[in-house]
């Protein structure tokens, strides 16, 4: 394989990287290129530009999320934290990707994060359930009102009382709801770093 | 026959340079004469060490092309002095045990 095909190539594998990363790993090849006695050695010595590419990207993988871990900040926006989080998980998954772990312990792996994905998502399935659950019988009870013609003052302050009741014990379950969620997400997040690290840390060179 | 861990890794790097400033490819060649590693994992432990601020990088011109040389930093220095006496002991104990003299006392 020639430089200019390995550099073109290489620069498409790391495309979504900082410009400085991809630059670096650009400079590190055309040198070895210019260095080696010939094409054909450079390309022996490199191995192809895919593998080239999924080893700078297990490495920048491990410096996102201890950037993530360190610099994590309990004042921040939760709505900003938990974004850049999903951004996280989706490059932890490309970092477990491009590890070279054979490919049925990869698949438990990504069949557990998409686990832990969907369990994140059962409180959200729970609060649009009790709210089209509420709206639902509020509509009845009004309903029930006009057609019965049970349409007296003490059936109105009550139904407006029952809605009110509900109305705050939802909003105070949302509340609770999202406390927990700042809380755990980026526990979950930091742990799946931690644990991606430690598979990681484990590869040894031969 | 020895596998070698990123923590020898780096301390080999950062070794290397402490004689004097390297470009890449010879550092790569200076490493695989005595480990058997590929150059797509060398790549990015030297792209570590840079961010870590273990080392640091300049350009230089050589007969019209480019040459990347990696210069340690006072951080660096100091890691890899660390590095030296932590290996020092290890590899003592190690010595120990290998040739049978090491290790705890029988009681």
């Amino acid at each position: 394989m020639s430089k200019q095909a390995y550099l073109h190539e290489l620069k498409r594998k790391l495309h979504g990287l900082p410009e400085d990363e991809i630059e670096n790993a650009l400079a590190y090849v055309e040198e070895f290129y210019d260095e080696a006695a010939n094409d054909e050695e450079a390309y022996q010595a490199l191995g192809s530009p895919a593998k080239f590419a999924a080893q700078i990207k297990a490495e920048f993988t491990i410096k996102q999320t201890s950037i993530f871990s360190y610099h994590a900040n309990p004042n921040a926006d939760i709505r900003k934290e938990s974004k850049s989080a999903f951004k996280n998980i989706w490059i932890i998954l490309l970092g477990i990707l491009s590890l070279p772990v054979s490919l049925p312990l990869a698949c438990v792996i990504i069949a557990l994060i998409f686990v832990l994905l969907v369990l994140c998502a059962i409180p959200f399935i729970i609060v649009i359930a009790v709210l089209v659950a509420m709206i639902g019988s509020i509509a009845f009870m009004i309903g029930l009102l006009f057609e019965a013609g049970l349409w007296t003052l003490t059936n109105v302050l009550l139904l407006i009382a029952g809605v009110l009741i509900c109305t705050s014990i939802f909003l105070l379950g949302i509340g609770i709801l999202f406390w927990i969620g700042s809380k755990f997400f980026p526990w979950l997040i930091r742990k799946l770093g931690d644990f991606f690290h430690q598979l990681k840390g484990e590869k040894n060179y031969e | 026959m020895f596998n070698v861990g990123s923590t020898l890794l780096d301390a080999c790097v950062l070794g290397i340079l402490r004689k004097g400033d390297t470009y890449g490819y010879k550092l790569t060649q200076q490493i695989k004469e005595i480990l058997s590693i590929s150059e797509s994992t060398l790549y990015p432990v030297l792209r570590r060490l840079q961010r870590e601020g273990m080392l640091e990088t300049y350009d230089e011109a050589v007969m019209g092309r480019n040459r990347r040389y990696y210069r340690l930093t006072e951080k660096g220095k100091i890691q890899s002095v660390l590095y030296e006496q932590e290996w020092q002991q290890f590899s003592e104990m190690i010595e120990g045990l290998l040739s049978g003299k090491g290790g705890m006392k029988d009681e």
